[in-house]
Formats: C-alpha cells, structure tokens, sequence
C-alpha cells in the first residue's frame, strides 16, 4: 500500500523523560513536537495535518497553535500512535494533507495536568463483568491470559524472566532508559510479586515524556534538507479484537496480532526473513512471546527458548526491543510512540545501542488489553 | 469493592444471579452460547436470543494471584483471579474463592463451580473448587 511512498522525516522524543514533574501533559506534546518539526527543518506553521489519542486531538491541536485540515484522534491505547501513522500515511498520499504530525505525550508518573482515564462505569462491561473481580489495573487484566500460554507450552516464569534480561542487555548501553542495570532471571524472579506469576520487574514502569513524528509524501522527503535521513513507510496493518480479556477467542494468541501483521507483511511484500530490527510492544513481559509468535516470527512455544538463546538481544540474528522496550526504556501509558522512535533511531544509525546494518524495521503495538494492534514495516531510505 | 450495575440488557443476568443461578444466551439460529450479554449473536446477528440456566460448571482457564490492592475496588488481597470456561462453552472472568493461593500454576484446569457473593444488593458470581 505505502510501498515507501510516505516518508518520516522528523522524530523526537522530549527532551526529558521518566520523571518530568515540571511539564504538564499538553506542554509534553509540545516540546516532542517543536523538537521533531526542527528535526526536519519545519515549523508549526508548515503542519496542516495532525493526529493525536490523548488528550483529544481538539485540546492538543489548538494548543499547538495548528490549523490543521486533516484529523485524526484514534485512540485505542498504547498503539495509537502505529494507527495514527497508518492513517497519516493514507491521507498523505490521498492528498489531504501535505505535512502530517503525530504527537504522544503523557504524565504518567507524575500527573501533570493529565486527563483522568475515564473509571469504568458500574454499567460498563468493564464494570459489570471485571471490576467486581478485583481486575481493575492493567497488571491485574493484561496478564491474565499469560498463565494459560505459557502452560499449553510447557513453559513458565523463567521464560517470563528472560524477557526483561534480554532487554536489560540493550537498555544498559541506553543512557536515557529507565531501568539499566543488568539482571539474571533469578533477580527478575525474586523481584517484588506483582500478581503470580509477574514480579515487579515484569511490568513496566510509569513515567513522564513524549515524542512526535513528522511525515510527508516521499518525493518531497527527498528535497528536504534533513538532519538525519528520512525513514520510508513500506507497510501497515492494524485490527481489533476485544473489549474484554474474557472473550479472547484463543487464550495463547492474539488475533490482532496476527491479523495486523500479516496486513503490515502483506502491504509491505516483505517476509519474515527481510527484518532487521524487531520493536514488540512490552507493557508486561509476556506480550514478545506472544509478538514473536503471532507475528510468525517463531513457531509456536518457540518464543521462550529463542529469547533465551540470545536471539533478541545485542548481537543476536532478531534485535528485538533495543531501546530495552518499555520494561526498561520508559513507558508513559501508551508507549507505542516510543517503539516507533526507536526503528526510527535504528534506521537511520542515531540508536544509542545501534543494529549493524539495520535497514528493515517491524514495529508491533498493542491497546487496551489485549484490544487493539497496530504495525508498521518501517526501511531505511 | 465495586459494585456492578446491570443495563436493561444484562438485566436477566444479573436476575439469574440473585437467584444462585448463572445465566447466559444461547443464539437460536446458530445454537451457540454467549457472554457477555447482548440482544444479537456477535458471531452470526441473529436476534432471537433466549437465556438458558448454566450447569454453572466451568474449569479454570487462566488465572493470577493478585497481590496489589486497589482503592475501592479491591482490599482483599491475596486473592485468585480467573478466566473460567464454562461447561457450556463462554469464558468469564471471576475471582476463585477457597482455593490454595502459593501455587498458581496448580490452579490451571481446576474444575469448579459457581457461588455468589452478595454486595451492595447484587449477586456477584465467583467460583469454588468442586470438592
């Protein structure tokens, strides 16, 4: 579909991230978009397309000053910003818009002026079928299905475990991330318990920051004057699958997972063995086995043994979460901006832990819980 | 503790409830069971949705032990959460009252069974062990 047609050209995150007490949420927007606008030479003025999940895209637009005549405010949590890419990218090459900016901003940690998550309502599914439970907090909802995975592969906490210390190991060599240090499976494993079988180290943490993304049709990325050189869009996917955790029709695969990606390797007319760099979106250490999995990338119950044999981590044949994902690197809310930021990094050799030869990048996001996906198959120009 | 609210279309569910009985749809075209409850089938959108009165059996699908507790929704930690297959066939999720809570994993593919526990005028459906 996008077929490297529609190109990034600007990418930034906020000068600051994990604890940024003294911007509010709307001023995070603001900072990840100015820096990524002077990334590729543009300005608020140049913008006439715009998308955004949270706040509303009608708080963030104005407050940015932009008069945009395209539009998008998507939400469907932590992958929102895969979708808003997605769409941009349509309505560039549909001519709705010249210059589209995609900005994530979030006060997760410290709460700065951050809209309140709407409480389930008592008459909500959420609030009739979940919350009486107790399931009320995403370690207590997102993981749920996780028991059940891990025991149809005969596998268990360690394969949980390997995942953090797979992503220790780039997030080490991160400056900005989060959490750096080095961990064995046995520190992950006797971390605080979260809910049995996530300890704390499983989840990820809260923080403060944002990022922004800057893209145009690629005829006019190649008459740019650009710091860095543009990252193209080769291909997309997104799906939904459920409102509530109950109802995943396989408790041990995400249908959206399959069905986005395959969309993304689809439109892209990419295979598996083209990527390079592999960014997962990991709110809790389950979510790349089942990345590595759904997306076809391992067979199933391979995903355990081929994090563990060091595949994913530096120097490994899929570098997988480079910036240490969002168990290590930061995560706002929805972290899916930061995954995009990272290929982006990846491919155009500005990575704190850099993939040699990197040249094709899979971005997989998800939403809610076990909600939404979004893909995107992202090349080096 | 959260207290749910039934709408007019969960309403017969949580009637059933208050009476010790679990309730869902079955669809009569495509004669498959449900949840949550809706006036259509999700899977084939036939309308005629008649509620059927549940073995209330299920096994445990997937579970956690909660640890964290969240204010007013949940102080009584630790605590069993579970996604529960019914019988029948749906899935829900519910807390699982009465059960060994140091091994997780031991919890997977329990048989048990409904109770209900009421609160706040509602009958909230759990599950216990079948002894």
């Amino acid at each position: 579909m996008h077929g490297g047609a529609i190109a990034i050209v600007g990418a930034a995150e906020t000068e600051r991230l994990g604890k940024v007490p003294e911007l509010s949420v709307l001023e995070l927007h603001a900072d990840a978009a100015l820096r990524a606008l002077a990334d590729c030479g543009l300005g608020l003025r140049d913008v006439d397309g715009f998308a955004t999940a949270w706040p509303l895209v009608t708080d963030v637009g104005p407050y940015l000053g932009l008069r945009p005549r395209w539009l998008d405010g998507t939400l469907v949590g932590g992958c929102s910003a895969m979708l808003h890419v997605r769409h941009a990218a349509a309505a560039l090459a549909a001519g709705l818009c010249d210059v589209a900016l995609v900005t994530h901003g979030q006060s997760g940690r410290s709460g700065v002026d951050d809209p309140v998550w709407p409480a389930p309502a008592a008459t909500s599914l959420a609030g009739q079928f979940e919350l009486p439970h107790g399931a009320a907090i995403p370690p207590n909802l997102f993981t749920l299905p996780a028991t059940r995975f891990l025991a149809d592969r005969g596998m268990g906490p360690g394969d949980l475990a390997e995942v953090v210390v797979a992503q220790r190991r780039w997030s080490a060599g991160v400056p900005r991330a989060l959490r750096r240090e080095l961990v064995g499976v046995d520190d992950v494993l006797g971390a605080p318990m979260v809910a049995d079988p996530f300890t704390r180290d499983m989840c990820c943490p809260r923080t403060d920051g944002g990022g922004a993304l800057v893209l145009v049709r690629a005829e006019r990325a190649a008459s740019m004057d650009l710091a860095a050189p543009a990252v193209l869009l080769l291909g997309s996917g997104e799906a939904a699958d459920n409102a509530l955790v109950a109802e995943m029709e396989d408790l041990g695969s995400f249908g959206a997972f399959r069905r986005a990606s395959a969309e993304a390797f689809r439109t892209a007319g990419l295979t598996h063995a083209d990527v390079d760099h592999l960014m997962v979106y990991d709110a809790f250490a389950h979510v790349p086995l089942y990345g590595l999995e759904d997306l076809g990338f391992v067979g199933r119950g391979e995903s355990g043994a081929f994090i563990a044999d060091g595949h994913t981590s530096p120097g490994g044949q899929l570098p997988m979460n480079t910036n240490g994902g969002g168990l290590s690197y930061t995560h706002t809310g929805m972290y899916g901006m930061f995954a995009i930021q990272e290929a982006v990094r990846q491919l155009q050799g500005r990575a704190a832990m850099a993939v040699e030869g990197a040249r094709t990048s899979f971005v997989q996001g998800v939403g809610m819980m076990f909600g939404a996906a979004g893909s995107l198959v992202l090349g080096a120009a | 503790v959260f207290v749910p609210a039934p709408t007019p279309v969960t309403a017969p569910f949580w009637e059933g409830t208050s009476k010790g009985l679990l309730r869902m749809q079955r669809c009569s075209s495509c004669e498959k069971p449900f949840f949550y409850p809706r006036s259509f089938c999700p899977r084939c959108g036939g309308r005629d949705v008649p509620w059927v009165t549940l073995s209330g059996r299920g096994t445990i699908a997937s579970a956690l032990v909660l640890r964290r507790a969240v204010p007013t929704i949940l102080d009584d930690v630790p605590r069993a959460l579970a996604l529960v297959e019914v019988d029948e066939g749906p899935r829900l999720m519910a807390h699982v009252r009465a059960v060994p809570l140091d091994d997780v994993w031991a919890l997977l593919g329990r048989p048990v069974r409904a109770a209900f526990v009421r609160t706040g005028g509602v009958a909230v459906p759990v599950f216990e062990p079948v002894a």
